[in-house]
């Protein structure tokens, strides 16, 4: 049976680049897909700004970065993710590479404490060596604030 | 099993009119495709926007488009089978449609960044060579970030 994990983190500020990623769950393993189940983004800053989710297929260089462990796992029998997933955060010195090619894509009021969910009703996969990125949408250059960031993904 | 897929894109601001088209979802394949959800953020602000959802029989004249690509599909490994299932957006030509026959609407405030989800317990079916629009049920000036959830 697939155990369910969560991992949170808070990003620092984007650039006001477009491709600019605040965040990205990525999956380092050689074997395992990730059924991502839900994202919440709470923002920390009271600053408008617009993202968009998209896939990641070059995992960059995170500003920092936080490794799931076994308190991670939602169940009792508690075991650290076997693919070895991480939550890469911004602000990176070296982005990750994504395209346009939008999953989802909205945009914040400026103000602090908005929360935005995203629940997939049938999970997003994210094969071995991708990630799934929020980025700056292309064409707009406002930097996305800082960002409490939670992912939750089963495997 | 079916296959999902998401095509998310900002419109462009529509005409302060009735029924000019934001977006459509196109079905340019050969089979039927299924809307599950539609996202929407309501992006202008300061007036209230409604969005209504239209079926379309002609695709009109878009001046972009996003095209399905393997990269928006859910499923790993990302096998894209479709051909010509697109996101339409800024329109010269509209998108034929009978006013006043919608399967949904929506409002939104004033507010900026007003998020509407739009879920379907049982999916809207699309023909080939169909679409589903959403037009401007307000008369307001109105772009959005909108986002169609689809398998087939």
């Amino acid at each position: 049976m697939s155990r369910r994990y969560s991992v949170a983190g808070r990003s620092g500020a984007t650039n006001a680049t477009a491709g600019h990623c605040a965040a990205t769950l990525w999956n380092p393993s050689a074997g395992r897909v990730l059924s991502v189940h839900e994202i919440y983004m709470v923002s920390a800053g009271a600053v408008a700004d617009n993202w968009a989710l998209v896939v990641a297929t070059a995992r960059g260089t995170a500003g920092s970065t936080v490794t799931p462990t076994i308190i991670n796992d939602f169940g009792n029998a508690s075991v650290a993710p076997n693919s070895g997933a991480v939550l890469d955060l911004g602000a990176y010195s070296v982005q990750p590479t994504v395209g346009t090619l939008y999953i989802r894509r909205g945009n914040r009021p400026g103000a602090l404490g908005v929360e935005f969910p995203i629940i997939f009703t049938r999970p997003f996969e994210i094969p071995p060596g991708e990630g799934l990125s929020i980025v700056v949408p292309s064409g707009l250059s406002v930097a996305i604030q800082a960002t409490d960031f939670t992912f939750v993904w089963e495997e | 099993m079916e296959t999902r897929a998401a095509l998310s894109a900002l419109t462009a601001a529509t005409a302060a009119a009735l029924d000019v088209a934001s977006c459509q979802l196109w079905n340019g394949w050969s089979r039927s495709v299924y809307v599950h959800e539609i996202w929407l953020h309501w992006r202008t602000g300061g007036t209230t926007f409604t969005a209504r959802g239209a079926r379309t029989t002609a695709r009109g004249t878009q001046s972009s488009t996003v095209a399905l690509n393997a990269l928006h599909l859910f499923d790993s490994p990302r096998t894209l089978v479709p051909t010509n299932i697109n996101l339409d957006l800024d329109f010269s030509v509209e998108p034929t449609f009978t006013a006043g026959i919608y399967l949904f609407a929506v409002n939104m405030t004033a507010a900026a960044s007003d998020p509407r989800h739009i879920p379907f317990d049982r999916p809207i079916e699309v023909p080939a060579s169909e679409g589903l629009a959403l037009v401007n049920g307000g008369g307001t000036i109105g772009q959005l970030d909108a986002t169609f959830i689809i398998s087939f």
